[in-house]
């Protein structure tokens, strides 16, 4: 008798307490959009890349002078999307050293809900299709570029 | 004026030798024992195993650097503990201190003490709480020697591509764990609500941990993120927003709102049970 009653008051204020927070908020459904993912991507790309190139024994370079461009789409037509899902499809542009031209890379994206996301490699094969590569000294290490993590806040 | 300091007196002794009876009996338990050292040695084993397959756990955060940064070991041990071990971990002890007093018919024996029912509720959901809080710190400290004594010292890659100094891991580290401890609480005080609304431990220590699943297969859904905050279960991957390089920390402070909002909540309904219960009421 009184357990239920007791249980019914905190089911009662708990709904309260949540539509009121609803309410606060504006109750947006999702904050992972393509234009807040997209930096978010290019970034740690560039860093991981730093990295890359610095197991590979070649000279720093800045992680900005690669000039990364992502873009992030929730289908194979790659336009913007939006929410958490296992279906985003990054593509991503950048400055290759020296050369003054360009290379593209893709990545298969998981979104979980709470903002973080897994990118897997998806070619070209030479830069993020291997899950090890050999440093300059050669040792056999993870490849910075062949899956990362990251995430973006939602809340 | 005595009789205004000895009731005051009386209030502590009775709490304390409460906890003392609770502390030896739970001591006793094999289970109690079993369980911290499981929270020390388990993070070494899992270390050894994974030297010994040459496998990365590359599903969980950081579980692509295990081989090649110790700050990366107590990260994913975290990530992992959060979905169910430590839910699991917390109720084994909060969601059996009251229902086994029902198991064994000795709630008559303990109040016959000379402590109040209150100091006894109290006493039983320190305990409880001290238990679960003890688990999360050996499992951060042991997790963490592990990963710096049998991985090393290496930098970590950080959640945005770029390499973290040691120095600056281990305390972010800690931090991560320590937010891990709020939403521990929550769950003690759920299974808590339940051994004593059910009277069985079985009850008090499984359901928790099922509900505590179901928030999880919740929180995947596209939900308005308000709804997915309110979740006590979202709250054990606060600490993601610290590894990265402009680290954020709203997640952290919905961490402790929501964990307290559930602990105050559950904790209140169960004391409130206890009251009305006959056999405690003596």
């Amino acid at each position: 008798m009184f357990r239920g009653r007791i249980a019914l008051r905190a089911v009662a204020v708990g709904l309260a307490l949540g539509a009121l927070a609803c309410t606060a908020t504006g109750c947006s459904t999702t904050t992972i959009t393509s234009a807040r993912l997209n930096p978010a991507i290019q970034s740690t790309f560039a860093n991981l890349y730093v990295l890359r190139l610095a197991k590979l024994g070649q000279p720093a370079v800045p992680a900005a002078s690669f000039a990364a461009r992502a873009s992030c789409g929730r289908d194979a037509a790659n336009r913007p999307g939006s929410g958490a899902g296992d279906d985003w499809i990054c593509n991503i542009v950048w400055r290759t050293a020296g050369l003054g031209t360009t290379a593209t890379a893709i990545y298969d994206l998981e979104v979980q809900t709470d903002g973080c996301y897994t990118a897997d490699g998806d070619g070209p094969q030479e830069i993020n299709g291997l899950r090890t590569m050999v440093t300059i000294d050669g040792d056999t290490v993870t490849n910075p570029l062949w899956q990362f993590n990251g995430c973006i806040e939602v809340t | 004026m005595t009789a205004l300091t000895l009731p005051a007196r009386n209030h502590g002794h009775g709490l304390r030798r409460a906890c003392r009876a609770e502390i030896t009996k739970l001591a006793g338990q094999w289970r109690v024992r079993l369980a911290a050292a499981l929270c020390v040695l388990a993070p070494f084993v899992l270390v050894i195993a994974l030297k010994v397959q040459s496998t990365i756990p590359y599903d969980t955060l950081f579980g692509r650097w295990v081989h090649e940064s110790g700050s990366s070991i107590p990260l994913v041990v975290l990530g992992f503990c959060g979905q169910w071990a430590l839910p699991a971990l917390t109720c084994l002890v909060s969601g059996d201190i009251f229902s086994s007093e029902d198991h064994f018919g000795t709630w008559p024996t303990i109040l016959a003490r000379s402590c109040t029912r209150r100091q006894l509720f109290v006493a039983k959901s320190l305990i409880a709480f001290g238990d679960a809080t003890l688990n999360v710190v050996l499992l951060a400290l042991s997790s963490t020697a592990a990963g710096l004594l049998l991985v090393g010292r290496q930098p970590l890659v950080d959640l945005s591509g770029t390499l973290m100094p040691v120095s600056h891991t281990i305390p972010l580290v800690l931090a991560a764990w320590a937010s891990s401890i709020p939403p521990v609480l929550g769950f003690a005080a759920m299974s808590i609500l339940i051994s004593i609304a059910t009277r069985n431990s079985p009850t008090g220590i499984g359901v928790p941990v099922a509900i505590g699943l179901g928030m999880q297969l919740a929180s995947m859904a596209n939900w308005p993120d308000v709804l997915r905050v309110a979740l006590l279960s979202s709250s054990f991957n606060a600490w993601h927003g610290l590894l990265t390089g402009t680290p954020y920390y709203g997640p952290l402070v919905e961490d402790l709102i929501v964990s307290a909002v559930y602990f105050v909540f559950l904790l209140g309904a169960a004391y409130g049970l206890a009251a009305r219960r006959d056999e405690i009421r003596g």
